[in-house]
């Protein structure tokens, strides 16, 4: 089998696991859900709460799931039986990646066409995002969510339950400021009167290429006995 | 065809394997002995190259199983925990695996695996509303599913009834019976061991105590003992002082009316004699053979008493 079709086994077994837990499905869709429709109320511009509520939910949704995927295959032992099969470990990590982005992903292009159809309501009449932010949502958001599970599928893997507990807490209060420049400094000043650039989606697109390059990077530190010495 | 060379493991500088030398034939049934914390997992989790030694080796068909990805793929394994996605049925479950080993036949296989442990009617249900014993089953399963030639079983009966306990023994005999499959054996279960291994080793603080086969392993720690019933209380207490005033009787140990007598060279048959020649009246005398269990607890406590 290439390394491909081994890749896409994996992933489509992480899809279909997280589609079995309806727990953790309906709280990531209600997430994603209600985060579209809260924040679209207050669409002063919706190219700004497109902009950064496709990529809270693609991230928060991801890291959701990734606690199925990676830590709790990790925590549960099975990790050890699957690591004892023909396949190797970097095809297990990037095929988990792969099953978790796809079904984040798609929840973020949920809560995008809710912010859209909503505010359209509210505001009356039907706006579609811009060009830009049409590149952002099918060609950065991606990346960007592809980038954050990797990283954290890997400190899931590489990290004890502890140091994945404090991990958990950063991502949920570590991140937000990083993702809502625009929506804090929306509030600061009061109204959100900024339009998403060019340039600001640029500056992401190559955040999220650093970011996978450096996960890439620190990949190599990655290896079955670290995995296997974490177990709890 | 596994071989174990001079194996040391460290934890943080803290030996968990100090030296560790053995070797499993094709073929055989092999036991892997010891108590809790010994480094039985540390030793399996190295030969499957989960964990990287400190020092020596340990090959399967000669080559590191971690790197070699081919090679797991003529390997089964059994671990401490069953290796199943809870959320999946018994049926995804074995053919997700199957797929993973690029399994041909797959269909027809997973269906004879299934009638074989037991759960085709329950083939459809999510493994989280299995009971431990079949989970174990759809694990044991699940090892087999890509005929390998080498099997690895952590505990393979652990929280099992005694029927199923039963089944994994004659598994276990079948696996090795049928197509000649080397199974190394991490193991509690004295019984277990006893009834299905070959050859045995004990490990007790990362080394190696004994590693023989089960009767050389009886014979070279067994002592000759004569066990002694007697009528009642009073011909016990006489019997007991008796046999303590015995220069070639080691030990004695009295259970009721029983009375256990470790003698030194050959002389077991002059205890009833000398029993006879007092008047002592004798129900019942037997010589007793020490079971693997006591071969075992000789073993772990002589080495608990060197440390």
């Amino acid at each position: 089998m290439n390394s491909m079709n081994i890749t896409m086994l994996v992933a489509r077994k992480e899809i279909k696991e997280i589609l079995k837990n309806k727990g953790l499905l309906f709280g990531s869709v209600w997430m994603g859900g209600s985060f579209g429709i809260v924040f679209s109320s207050q669409a002063y511009s919706l190219d700004n709460s497109v902009f950064s509520m496709a990529l809270l939910a693609g991230v928060l949704v991801g890291y959701m799931f990734s606690g199925q995927v990676f830590l709790r295959e990790k925590r549960g032992g099975i990790i050890e039986t699957l690591l004892c099969t023909p396949l190797s470990l970097k095809s297990v990590w990037f095929g988990k990646v792969v099953g978790t982005t796809i079904p984040a992903y798609l929840i973020s292009l949920l809560t995008v066409a809710l912010v859209t159809i909503v505010s359209g309501i509210t505001l009356h009449s039907f706006l579609f995002p811009s060009v830009v932010m049409l590149i952002h949502i099918f060609v950065v958001v991606p990346v960007f969510i592809v980038s954050a599970i990797s990283l954290m599928g890997l400190c899931q893997f590489l990290f004890g339950m502890r140091e994945n507990k404090i991990m958990g807490y950063l991502v949920m209060l570590g991140l937000l400021p990083f993702i809502f420049p625009n929506l804090i400094g929306g509030f600061i000043q009061g109204e959100m009167s900024l339009v998403v650039s060019w340039a600001e989606v640029a500056v992401l697109l190559v955040v999220s290429v650093l970011l996978l390059a450096l996960t890439t990077y620190l990949s190599r530190y990655l290896s079955k006995e670290k995995i296997v010495t974490t177990i709890p | 065809m596994i071989e174990v060379q001079h194996l040391t493991k460290r934890f943080n500088g803290k030996p968990v394997l100090r030296g560790v030398d053995f070797q499993v034939k094709e073929g055989e049934i092999f036991g892997y002995l010891g108590p809790n914390g010994a480094g039985k997992t540390t030793t399996m989790r190295i030969i499957l190259g989960l964990l990287k030694p400190t020092s020596g080796r340990a090959t399967v068909f000669g080559k590191d199983l971690g790197d070699n990805d081919d090679l797991r793929g003529r390997v089964g394994v059994l671990l401490e925990n069953d290796g199943l996605y809870e959320r999946l049925s018994a049926y995804e479950n074995l053919s997700y695996y199957a797929q993973l080993y690029s399994v041909s036949n797959m269909e027809e296989k997973i269906q004879n695996l299934l009638k074989f442990v037991g759960l085709s009617d329950r083939q459809n249900d999510k493994v989280g509303t299995f009971s431990k014993g079949m989970k174990r089953r759809l694990a044991l399963a699940r090892s087999i599913i890509h005929d390998p030639d080498v099997l690895f079983y952590d505990e393979p009966s652990a929280g099992l009834d005694p029927e199923a306990q039963k089944m994994v023994r004659d598994l276990i005999l079948r696996l090795s019976g049928e197509k000649g499959r080397t199974i190394f054996v991490n193991s509690h279960d004295l019984d277990e061991v006893q009834r299905v291994c070959s050859r045995i080793a004990i490990l007790q603080n990362g080394e190696m105590r004994a590693y023989d086969t089960v009767e050389n392993l009886r014979k070279k720690f067994s002592k000759p003992a004569v066990e002694v019933t007697l009528t009642d209380e009073k011909e016990a207490e006489k019997a007991l002082d008796l046999l303590n005033s015995l220069d070639y009787v080691s030990e004695c140990e009295r259970d009721g009316l029983r009375i256990t007598a470790t003698v030194k060279g050959e002389k077991t048959s002059t205890i009833i004699s000398v029993l006879a020649r007092d008047g002592i009246k004798v129900e019942e005398a037997k010589k007793v053979t020490k079971s693997l269990e006591d071969v075992y607890l000789d073993i772990v406590r002589r080495s608990e008493g060197e440390t």
